[in-house]
């Protein structure tokens, strides 16, 4: 199975531990978003994709790329969570027995996260969706064959009958529009 | 941020939501906080903190056999003059009856074995 990330993360594994950033980019909000659905708390569920991040680069050399590297931090990033929730009933049960456990001090609702020093996700969706209903049909197709539904550059050439060059291209054109749009929310750093 | 970097943000950020799997908000600092954790340098072992850890290693041996020297063991004290072997309590010789009983074993309806139970 070819993996995107292979080159990478053979860097990784030979000493560029700078390169993991590049992952961690790639793959950070799908991940937290996954994390998000098990704890129900952006700071925890931040939290949780770091751990999963860490455990990730701490076995990577056990990886052995018989499946996607995105596939295996994605199940990493499960038992994470489940370990999350498991020592929160912990913590839970220990809370009722506790005498105390009206004053426990709730994570989510101090963690000060605040609109400064976080991409607000939920605008730049927004943004998206109106660029993305305007693109061209063709331009669309592509986009979603392959960043929707994941499929090779064979499978779309076969689908949208066009050459692998043309389909990087319209691809890369496609990206270059989109991106833009999200641009705007980035420009701070 | 370095401009590569920033475009797999980006990019990251579009696959994101076009397969709508992205949470509200993200942390600006997330990818710095991970790399931090990974970049921190394995704890550097220098002079002085070994020869610290040797000299504290020495130190609880030394102490450690002066208490076993000290307390634990029974120190024998010799006498400098003989020890007198004279019994001073007094004695009374005393008569084996158990040989007796063995021999009354055969014969139970004997007297002495009836006095030897």
């Amino acid at each position: 199975m070819q993996d995107d990330d292979k080159p990478i993360l053979d860097e990784i594994i030979n000493g560029n531990v700078s390169k993991y950033e590049i992952i961690i980019n790639k793959y950070q909000a799908r991940i937290i978003s996954l994390c998000f659905r098990y704890t129900k708390s952006y700071p925890d569920a931040e939290e949780v994709a770091q751990e999963a991040f860490l455990k990730a680069y701490n076995s990577l050399n056990k990886f052995r790329f018989e499946s996607k590297f995105y596939s295996w931090l994605h199940r990493i990033s499960i038992n994470c969570s489940l370990n999350y929730i498991n020592s929160k009933e912990k913590t839970k049960e220990k809370e009722t027995i506790s005498e105390n456990s009206g004053l426990t001090e709730h994570k989510g609702v101090s963690s000060g996260e605040t609109p400064y020093n976080t991409y607000n996700m939920q605008m730049m969706a927004e943004s998206i969706e109106s660029i993305y209903n305007s693109l061209p049909e063709d331009l669309k197709l592509v986009i979603k064959l392959r960043d929707v539904d994941d499929l090779s550059y064979d499978e779309i050439s076969i689908i949208a009958k066009l050459p692998i060059g043309t389909i990087k291209s319209k691809l890369h054109r496609a990206r270059e529009i989109l991106t833009k749009g999200l641009e705007e929310y980035t420009d701070d750093e | 941020m370095n401009n590569n970097i920033k475009n797999i943000k980006l990019t990251g950020f579009l696959k994101a939501i076009l397969k709508n799997e992205y949470p509200l908000y993200i942390s600006k600092d997330f990818s710095s906080k991970i790399m931090k954790n990974i970049s921190k340098p394995v704890r550097d072992y220098n002079f002085l903190t070994h020869s610290l850890r040797i000299a504290s290693a020495v130190t609880f041996a030394v102490i450690t056999l002066f208490v076993m020297d000290n307390i634990f063991t029974d120190k024998i004290q010799y006498s400098k003059s003989n020890i007198n072997q004279e019994i001073l309590s007094p004695t009374r010789n005393v008569a084996n009856q158990m040989e007796k009983c063995e021999d009354a074993k055969d014969s139970v309806q004997s007297s002495d074995s009836l006095k030897c139970k």
